[in-house]
């Protein structure tokens, strides 16, 4: 007799205005594990929401100018930011705080509405991560006055890596943590690797996947201007911010995907990609970041061992 | 004119004297400081071999390497504009995966990523 292994366990919910999905291998360790998710997810929204006036970094911002000792969360989430901000030299950049509300993206995104009749205001270039203060060693931050912090990216794909590591922990098996399609694994694999079917949203992907993937461990990332769209006056803008600029990003790309050792590092330059445009490629490779790039005209191209896509079979001869 | 008068004029002279030897040692020091300064600023990066042929040594006549390593700010577009400048450049770089993605055809997906 032939023993079949059970499915494993899954758990979907919705969390940091999006969805969050567990998947475990041992369907027996679901409740531990979807507990120990909970309670990380509701750490990073407690200390790293923008849209809650009691979350941290809101209180970190109502001590503009002095300086400050924060949770180990935070400084772990800042520290984050600033780390992507200096590896993508300000493609991500998280003092994008005041260019993102100007754009109208100030409360839950499920709060906005479709469409503004009042136009975007001028963009506001992002003022440079380089200009907060972080003590060596110390939890202690300075945010200097009229910076605004947006953690966005970089807090999500945080969430992700360490929902992952507190569940596989907490369970003792293999497990995958996706948050709006920001996922992390950690634990022993399922054999053949966790299938991840990646498309423009990752609400209808795993439906309709343009590719499918398997990964064994770190994280995978896709961001796209697909998706948190909305019109201000006579333009349709999105969330993906240039932090050169203050505008939304001119899509060359509108969707790219990258594997990466942890989440946080496939998010960065998964955004990095978006908002570098032609050059994001060329970048990834020289990176070694697998990636597969999905252009504005639906043209795909992958670089740095990420999958090739199956040649289309050659039809048959007619006889 | 008296005795007096005169010292009184002889101890202002030395007095401006003195005040303009200080203001000229003071902007000599103030140059100096900012010159050290601004060497002490200079990111490793900007360093000869991170964008020009090297004029001396075992490199000397060679062609800088393509790509400066260390994170340093990506390449771009023409006409697009420039990151902001760097302020440190001890960040270890973006980690790849220890196994690239693989391909998993013909299998259901257990999740999906997109946009969100």
């Amino acid at each position: 007799m032939t023993a079949v292994a059970a499915p494993p366990g899954r758990l979907r919910f919705s969390a940091l205005g999006t969805t969050a999905v567990l998947i475990t291998d041992d369907p027996a360790a679901l409740a531990p594990a979807g507990r120990a998710v909970r309670q990380v997810l509701s750490a990073i929204d407690r200390t790293c929401s923008r849209f809650r006036a009691d979350s941290e970094i809101s209180r970190l911002h109502t001590r503009a100018g002095r300086s400050t000792a924060v949770s180990p969360l935070l400084a772990e989430a800042l520290d984050a930011a600033i780390r992507a901000a200096e590896l993508t030299g300000g493609l991500v950049d998280p003092t994008v705080g005041a260019a993102i509300r100007a754009l109208g993206y100030d409360r839950d995104f499920a709060l906005i509405k479709g469409s503004d009749p009042e136009p975007a205001e001028p963009g506001i270039p992002a003022p440079g991560w380089w200009r907060l203060r972080r003590e060596p060693g110390s939890r202690r931050v300075v945010l200097p006055r009229g910076i605004s912090l947006d953690l966005g990216a970089t807090a999500k794909a945080l969430a992700a890596d360490l929902a992952a590591a507190a569940a596989a922990e907490a369970a003792g098996c293999g497990v995958l943590v996706n948050l709006g399609g920001d996922l992390a694994v950690a634990g022993r694999a399922p054999d053949g690797g966790w299938r991840i079917a990646i498309g423009d949203d990752h609400a209808t992907a795993e439906r309709d996947p343009a590719v499918t993937v398997a990964v064994a461990s770190g994280g995978l990332a896709t961001s796209s201007t697909t998706r948190r769209r909305w019109r201000r006056g006579d333009r349709v803008v999105h969330h993906l911010v240039d932090p050169r600029t203050g505008d939304p990003v001119v899509p060359v790309w509108r969707t790219v995907s990258v594997a990466a050792a942890s989440c946080v590092d496939a998010n960065t330059a998964s955004t990095a990609a978006i908002v570098l445009g032609a050059a994001a490629p060329d970048w990834l490779r020289e990176r070694a970041m697998p990636a597969r790039l999905v252009a504005a005209d639906g043209r795909a191209v992958t670089v740095a061992g990420w999958p090739e896509p199956e040649p289309e079979p050659e039809p048959e001869p007619i006889r | 004119m008296s005795r007096a008068h005169t010292s009184r004029f002889a101890a202002r002279d030395r007095g401006v004297r003195r005040v303009r030897t200080v203001t000229v040692w003071s902007a000599a020091g103030s140059a100096g400081l900012a010159v050290a300064t601004a060497i002490a600023l200079v990111p490793g990066t900007a360093s000869p071999a991170s964008d020009r042929a090297a004029t001396s040594g075992p490199d000397a006549g060679a062609a800088p390497a393509a790509t400066p390593t260390g994170g340093t700010a990506p390449e771009r577009a023409p006409g697009t504009a420039g990151p902001h400048p760097r302020h440190t450049t001890s960040a270890p770089r973006l980690r790849p995966p220890t196994t690239p993605p693989a391909p998993a055809t013909n299998t259901a997906p257990q999740t999906g990523s997109g946009g969100s």
